[in-house]
C-alpha cells in the first residue's frame, strides 16, 4: 500500500530532520546535574554529628556530675530528632533532584523503537530514514521537557534550600555544635589536669591518666574536624543550587557542567573525611 | 525575659569563657592554695560549663524552631517534583499506548483475527493501567 506520495515523503523527511536538529539544539545533558545531585545527597547523609551533639551530655556526665545532664540529654534527644527530620528534608530534595534529572526517568528509547517499528510493518510509505528520525525526536523532545521540570524544581526550590543551608542550619553546627565540643575539650583538659595535680597516684597511673586525656581530646579533634567536614558539605551543595539556580535555563552550559563536576568531586573528598572521623 | 538564640550563643560563650579562666588560675597556683580551695575552684568551673552546655542546648532548640517555615516550604518543593516524575513517566505511557494503537491497525490491515484480538486485549490493558 502506498499512502504517499514520493512529493510527500521527501517534504515528511525533510520537515522530521529540521525538528529533530532544532529539538536536538534544546536538549540538555543532565549527567552534571545528575551527578552533583546524588553526591549532595551521598554526603548530607552523613548526619552522624547530630548523634554526636545529641550524645554530648552523656559524655560529660564522666567528668562532671550534675543533675542537669539529664535534663539536657532528653531535650537533646528531641532535638536530635528535629534536626535529623530537617537534614532528612534537604537529603529527600536531593534524591528527587537525581531522580528527575536520571536517564531512566525518560528512557522512552525502548517504546518508541517499538512504535517506530509498527509504523515501518504498517507499509505506510515512509521511509526508514524518516522513521528514524520521528523516533530520535520523540525521545529528544522528551528530554527537553525533562529539562524545563528540573529547571523548574531547581527555580521553586532554591530559596528554602540557601535558608536552610545557609541559615539555621549551619549557624547550628558552626556555632552550637563547634561551642559544644570546645566545652567538651575543657571538661577533658580540666578533669585530667585535676586528678594528675591531685598527687597521691603513682608513675605509672599518671602514665596511664596522660594517655587517657591524649585519647579523649583525639576523639575531640576527629569530631571537631567532622564538623568542618559537614559545614564544607553544606557550603559545596549550596554553591552547586545556587549555580544551578542561576544556570537553570541554560543546564547544558560548558561552565555549569564543569563547576558541578568539580563540587561533586569536592563533595567526595568531604565524605571520605566524615567515614574517618 | 525571653532570651534569642544568638543571646543564648553569647552567654554560653562568656560561661566557657569564665570557666577556662577559672581553671587557668587553678591550675597556675595550684600549689599556692589549699586543697579546699583547689577543689572548690574545680567544682566552680565544672559548674560553669555545665550552665554553658545547658545554654547551647536553648541555643539550637530557638534555632530549630526558626528552621521550620523553610523546610515545609522545601517539602512542598518535592512533592511537586514527585508529581513532575509522575507526568514524565505518564508521557512513556502515552507513548505505549499509542504503540499498542499502531500495533492494533496493523493486524486489521494484516486480516488477522487472533492477533486483532490479542492487540485489543494489550491496547485496554495499555489504556487501563494506572500511572
Amino acid at each position: 500500500m502506498r499512502f504517499m506520495t514520493q512529493g510527500k515523503r521527501w517534504l515528511l523527511t525533510i520537515t522530521a530532520s529540521c525538528i529533530v536538529m532544532f529539538a536536538a539544539s534544546c536538549t540538555n545533558n543532565l549527567t552534571a546535574v545528575r551527578e552533583w545531585s546524588k553526591t549532595s545527597l551521598e554526603a548530607t547523609q552523613y548526619n552522624e554529628l547530630v548523634d554526636t551533639y545529641a550524645d554530648t551530655p552523656a559524655r560529660l556526665k564522666r567528668y562532671h556530675n550534675s543533675g542537669l545532664w539529664d535534663v539536657q540529654i532528653a531535650m537533646r534527644m528531641k532535638q536530635a530528632e528535629a534536626l535529623k527530620q530537617i537534614l532528612s528534608v534537604v537529603t529527600d530534595y536531593m534524591g528527587a533532584l537525581t531522580t528527575l534529572s536520571a536517564d531512566g526517568t525518560v528512557a522512552y528509547s525502548k517504546d518508541v523503537n517499538t512504535l517506530t517499528d509498527r509504523i515501518r510493518k504498517l507499509d505506510t510509505g515512509i521511509s526508514g530514514n524518516t522513521l528514524g528520525a520521528v523516533g530520535s525526536l520523540g525521545n529528544t523532545l522528551l528530554k527537553a521537557y525533562q529539562s524545563k521540570q528540573v529547571a523548574n524544581i531547581v527555580g521553586e526550590a532554591n530559596d528554602p534550600l540557601q535558608a536552610i543551608l545557609k541559615g539555621e542550619l549551619r549557624e547550628i553546627i558552626n556555632r552550637d555544635f563547634r561551642a559544644d565540643l570546645e566545652t567538651e575539650k575543657v571538661y577533658i583538659g580540666s578533669y585530667y589536669d585535676h586528678l594528675l595535680n591531685k598527687g597521691h597516684t603513682s608513675e605509672a597511673a599518671k602514665v596511664a591518666l596522660m594517655e587517657w586525656k591524649e585519647m579523649r581530646l583525639e576523639q575531640n579533634a576527629r569530631r571537631m574536624q567532622a564538623v568542618a567536614a559537614y559545614l564544607k558539605v553544606l557550603d559545596k551543595v549550596s554553591e552547586g543550587h545556587q549555580k544551578l539556580y542561576e544556570n537553570r535555563k541554560q543546564l547544558d552550559k560548558k561552565t555549569l557542567i564543569k563547576d558541578l563536576f568539580s563540587l561533586a568531586n569536592e563533595l567526595r573528598q568531604q565524605i571520605k573525611i566524615l567515614t574517618q572521623s | 525575659m525571653t532570651v534569642t538564640k544568638d543571646q543564648a550563643r553569647e552567654i554560653a560563650e562568656a560561661f566557657r569563657k569564665s570557666a577556662k579562666v577559672v581553671i587557668k588560675y587553678r591550675e597556675d597556683n595550684f600549689q599556692k592554695i589549699s586543697p579546699a580551695e583547689y577543689e572548690l575552684l574545680h567544682e566552680s568551673s565544672n559548674t560553669l560549663l555545665s550552665v554553658s552546655s545547658f545554654i547551647t542546648t536553648v541555643a539550637v532548640g530557638l534555632a530549630i524552631d526558626a528552621m521550620e517555615n523553610p523546610a515545609t516550604e522545601l517539602k512542598n518543593v518535592i512533592g511537586l517534583a514527585q508529581e513532575k516524575i509522575k507526568k514524565i513517566q505518564s508521557v512513556g505511557r502515552i507513548i505505549r499506548c499509542v504503540s499498542s494503537l499502531v500495533d492494533l491497525a496493523s493486524c486489521i490491515i494484516a486480516k488477522d483475527p487472533a492477533a486483532i484480538v490479542t492487540s485489543v486485549a494489550n491496547l485496554n490493558k495499555q489504556m487501563t493501567e494506572k500511572a
